[in-house]
């Protein structure tokens, strides 16, 4: 626990995350305070944003905060379910793989040492379950998710169809677990809200004179290695799907005009995120500081490394 | 009909299937699908059930290895082995819990360098002179032990003009490489598998990351391989869909080709975070649900294989469904039908789950931002159907990485 506790808090470890190098002092991994005065005055970039992560690094900070923050949910539930006189083991729900590149490693390491051996959450809770009582099965349903056993056992014995007269929307939405979502929420709830928006914004990149321009390169380049009418990469799926040019053609175009292309497509989208940066300054400044937090607690909360380690060893086992 | 070679089912001393009937394939086909294709440097690209026949009749293979103490130091010591050959070996002549360590190994390094590390290690292992931790399958511990030999051993190659790859730093090539998936769940590609595998773009065959993630969710009937499925060949439906989704997210094939340096060949190499859900036997389809809803997926796409009746029955056709009144479900639903129904077996079907099942299907209420999808690929009650399935998953698989492309707007 202590070589736990060293890593955790001691910072992230220089280690690889999806084929990129990083290391503690990343940009994106500022604490709160310090991204908060980097985006108070000038604009800042999307990626520091949690919850908007496109690099590997980036997502990686998002993967950890949204498993912390599913963790935060279980242990609600677990709290929730416990005032109504019910066993709940937190069950982390998150693919603890994608935290490999943060504080995980050692955690990791720890875990196989120690060589904890024991069931998962999700198997602990549904042996609970089958040995109560009906009375107290259906308590435990209508607790837990807002449900009656009978609805349960109906939606799973018609293999995850909805119980007939049911709000597909709702069901299995209240409860306990319904309460944790709407008191804890995501980190990707901003996302989603501004997905339309952002789409627009991707929208006018890709229509935008330096991708036209890039897009008439991307032509006649391909044209050249004997691959006419490309305009994208969509040329290329269409022709592997027709079979109209060969594959190996295809992969030669793929390497030696499209990197051009994606590369224009790519500082487009970045001079039109501008836009939408100033656009959503308040909400996004917000987030920065809402889920920098928490980040920072993830790293020192020794009740998510345990719950992260014992996932990472049942992997293993 | 094809079957699955002969030689793939022979029985080796010490594998799985021995030990474990549940298992659906041998240990040697097990060990391709754990360790993906290879690269360079005397490893042997897999591409179909052909190469368990290929790599049998290698010298090496032939039935079971000699595990004496005396056979296995001369297997660490030998320099004409290629790490291939000595990782199998070790597999096979250690203990299962190296086997796991070293599969998993096998899937975090995708490079021979420290892939020879852990088959010296596994050896070492099997000679009772193990000087590796038991955590050898651990990243960090591993790192530790063997950077410094990495380091040099890459440096070697490098002078040969060869590309390597080790912790810190990637070092690029001047031929793109056959990208590995970041996955470093200890899973198999068949079987009942009860976590979940996530992969990520990485090295110069895979577009940069573009920050959206797919969900691809497996079956999880309580009573798979009790639902009529054929089985000649063919697996239980918690399978089918599974290894369908696995190959969608991390294939080799592009238009029908096996070319593990195209950008399309999956999803992944497109520029996605991809999640494959687990496959268990559990009904835990709201399970799923929230593991979609907390991986913050863009899409979330259902696979499953259909069924009527028992095995023998005719009705076969690919069916993909939506929530009616769902616009971005639909969407999905329909790019998913393009892509896929000049390539499923039988006919090609689309509609609202209301409209197909009689019922509204929770996950495709998982609502996520642009959109869920349900898809029945073909029927495991119909044998042809289902021989397709089984064989023609690798080929095929790489149309749903075009209809997600095609759905998001290549982002």
């Amino acid at each position: 626990m202590k070589k736990l506790l060293a890593t955790i808090t001691g910072g992230l470890a220089l280690g690889l995350v999806g084929g990129t190098a990083f290391s503690v002092g990343s940009d994106l991994l500022r604490s709160p305070s310090e991204q908060a005065r980097a985006s108070s005055g000038t604009t800042f970039d999307l990626e520091s944003v949690p919850g908007f992560g496109r690099s590997a690094i980036a997502m990686a900070r998002d993967d950890q905060v949204a498993a912390y923050q599913a963790y935060q949910r279980e242990k609600t539930v677990a709290k929730c379910m416990s005032a109504a006189g019910f066993d709940y083991a937190v069950n982390l729900r998150y693919p603890v793989d994608a935290l490999e590149g943060l504080s995980v490693a050692t955690v990791e390491a720890d875990a196989h040492l120690r060589a904890r051996a024991g069931e998962s959450a999700s198997a602990t809770n549904a042996r609970y379950v089958g040995a109560l009582p009906a009375a107290r099965r259906d308590a435990y349903y209508k607790t837990l998710l807002g449900e009656s056993a009978q609805d349960v056992d109906f939606f799973e014995k018609h293999k995850g169809q909805i119980p007939p007269g049911r709000n597909p929307d709702t069901f299995a939405t209240g409860g306990c677990q319904g309460r944790a979502m709407t008191e804890v929420g995501r980190v990707w709830d901003l996302r989603d809200q501004l997905a339309r928006d952002w789409d627009a914004v991707r929208a006018q990149a890709r229509n935008s004179k330096a991708v036209a321009q890039a897009t008439e390169n991307l032509t006649t380049c391909a044209a050249e290695l004997g691959f006419p009418g490309v305009t994208g990469p969509w040329s290329l799926d269409e022709a592997a799907r027709t079979g109209s040019v060969s594959v190996e053609t295809i992969n030669t175009v793929e390497q030696r005009c499209l990197p051009a292309w994606q590369a224009a497509d790519l500082d487009a989208l970045k001079q039109h995120e501008e836009r939408f940066v100033e656009d959503h300054r308040g909400e996004l400044t917000s987030q920065i500081k809402r889920f920098g937090g928490l980040l920072e607690q993830s790293r020192v909360d020794l009740g998510f490394a345990q719950v992260v380690a014992n996932e990472i060893a049942l992997q293993g086992e | 009909m094809r079957t699955a070679p002969r030689a793939c089912l022979a029985p080796v001393r010490g594998n799985l299937v021995a030990s474990n009937p549940d298992r659906e394939e041998t240990y040697w086909c097990c060990l391709r699908n754990a360790l993906g294709s290879f690269g360079r440097n005397g490893l042997v690209p897999i591409a179909g059930p052909s190469h368990c026949d290929r790599l049998l009749a290698h010298r090496s293979l032939r039935g079971p290895p000699n595990c004496s103490k005396a056979a296995l130091s001369r297997e660490r010591s030998s320099s004409r082995r290629g790490t291939f050959q000595r990782l199998t070996v070790a597999m096979t002549c250690g203990r299962e819990r190296t086997e796991k360590a070293y599969l998993a190994a096998g899937r975090r390094f995708h490079h021979h360098t420290q892939l020879m590390s852990h088959a010296h290690a596994g050896l070492d292992t099997a000679l009772g002179t193990s000087t590796v931790s038991t955590s050898v399958g651990s990243m960090g511990s591993v790192a530790g032990q063997t950077r410094g030999s990495e380091r040099r051993a890459c440096m070697k190659q490098l002078l040969r003009g060869l590309s390597c790859l080790f912790i810190g730093a990637v070092v690029s090539s001047a031929v793109a490489e056959p990208a590995a998936a970041h996955d470093d769940a200890n899973t198999t590609r068949y079987g009942i598998v009860d976590t979940g595998d996530n992969f990520a773009p990485f090295g110069t065959s895979d577009d940069g990351a573009n920050g959206f993630r797919v969900f691809l969710s497996s079956p999880r009937h309580a009573d798979s391989g009790s639902r009529g499925e054929c089985m000649n060949p063919g697996r239980q439906e918690n399978v089918n869909g599974r290894q369908w989704n696995w190959m969608a997210a991390n294939g080799n094939y592009f238009g029908g080709v096996y070319s593990p340096s195209s950008h399309g060949r999956n999803i992944h190499g497109r520029g996605y975070n991809v999640r494959v859900s687990r496959n268990s036997k559990d009904n835990g389809y709201l399970d799923t649900i929230t593991n979609s809803q907390n991986y913050g997926s863009h899409v979330h796409v259902v696979t499953h294989t259909n069924a009527n009746g028992g095995c023998g029955n005719a009705a076969s056709y690919f069916l993909a469904m939506y929530r009616g009144g769902h616009a971005n479900d639909q969407g999905l639903a329909q790019r998913f039908y393009n892509n896929m129904r000049n390539v499923a077996p039988g006919g090609e079907n689309i509609g609202t789950d209301t409209t197909w099942t009689g019922g509204t299907l929770a996950e495709l209420g998982r609502n996520a931002p642009y959109g869920d999808a349900y898809i029945e690929l073909a029927f495991h009650t119909n044998q042809p159907a289902q021989s397709w399935v089984y064989y023609e998953t690798d080929p095929n698989s790489w149309n749903y990485g075009v209809a997600i492309d095609e759905h998001l707007g290549y982002p």
